[in-house]
């Protein structure tokens, strides 16, 4: 079976050639909507506003995950540097903070598929 | 020696060349406009679609395998994009396709004086004789020059059915139309 186009061929068949022509003309006489200039602009725009939307969602992630954990990290430095007391109960936001950390990223994700 | 479309792509994946991008564009934006208002009477919400066939190409193009053409690809996802409109606002486009409208203006005309076998029809009197469906082949083999394998693809319709439509089609114009047949 052929894939060709008949189109391709407007020597073949008289049809072909009158429905080749008037097709293409059809396509000419769409204006101009400068599309081209519409989708960079959108596409520049869009570039910006994730870049946006990334770096203060980084911001916002690694602030709160260092807030949680500098309790924790301070007893754990006093705790090496042997000037207990320690209080165990603070290294336990330490995993939560590592996660949120490590979390931040795909969270930016989820918003970043939405732009 | 013009660039061709596979090596922009190439160039738009690998290092996201917006300047590539634009060309590709630039391309075929007049086709993709005119197939999205083919489908859309609205002017302003075709220019919409087409704007967002671009930007999900811009998005999906490392997904384009290069086994078609650019061409057959962007078609498909044009069509896509407007069947999940259609979907959406189901009710609001049904009645929407400009090939209708042209198609109603057609037989009317059709009413009128056979036409002289020296005076070629024009484009909306010769789709008016012919269902939806065998329109949009017609536009996508002739208009858009995609071959009958792609024209299945986008259609996702087996390939030999694409091959009766076309002959079909032309064959009523032809018989309608009193326009001779190939030598």
């Amino acid at each position: 079976m052929s894939t060709t186009n008949p189109g391709n061929d407007p020597h073949k068949d008289p049809l072909d050639a009158l429905l080749s022509e008037a097709f293409q003309q059809d396509i000419e006489q769409v204006g101009d909507a400068d599309m081209a200039g519409r989708v960079m602009r959108t596409l520049k725009r869009r570039t910006r506003l994730r870049a946006a939307i990334l770096g203060v969602s980084m911001a916002a992630g690694l602030s709160l995950a260092t807030a949680l954990a500098l309790p924790g990290l301070t007893d754990l430095l006093r705790l090496l540097a042997e000037q207990a007391p320690v209080e165990p109960s603070s290294w336990g936001v330490l995993p939560i903070a590592a996660l949120l950390a490590i979390l931040t990223p795909w969270l930016f994700s989820l918003v970043d598929d939405r732009v | 020696m013009e660039v061709s479309d596979e090596t922009l792509v190439q160039q738009v994946v690998r290092l996201k060349d917006l300047q590539a991008f634009e060309r590709l564009v630039q391309r075929h934006e007049k086709r993709i406009l005119h197939l999205q208002r083919r489908f859309i009477r609205d002017h302003a919400l075709a220019e919409d679609l087409c704007q967002e066939t671009f930007l999900r190409a811009w998005d999906r193009l490392e997904t384009f395998s290069g086994r078609g053409s650019f061409a057959a690809w962007l078609t498909k996802l044009a069509y896509n994009i407007f069947l999940q409109h259609r979907r959406k606002h189901a009710a609001r486009t049904s009645r929407e396709t400009p090939y209708e409208e042209e198609a109603e203006a057609g037989q009317t005309a059709l009413e009128g004086p056979a036409p002289n076998a020296d005076e070629l029809p024009d484009l909306p009197r010769l789709l008016a004789i012919l269902p939806e469906a065998d329109r949009l082949v017609l536009l996508l083999s002739y208009g858009h020059g995609l071959s009958i394998a792609e024209i299945a693809d986008v259609l996702e319709t087996p390939d030999g059915t694409i091959k009766s439509q076309i002959h079909r089609a032309k064959d009523k114009i032809r018989r309608h139309f009193s326009i001779g047949a190939a030598a």
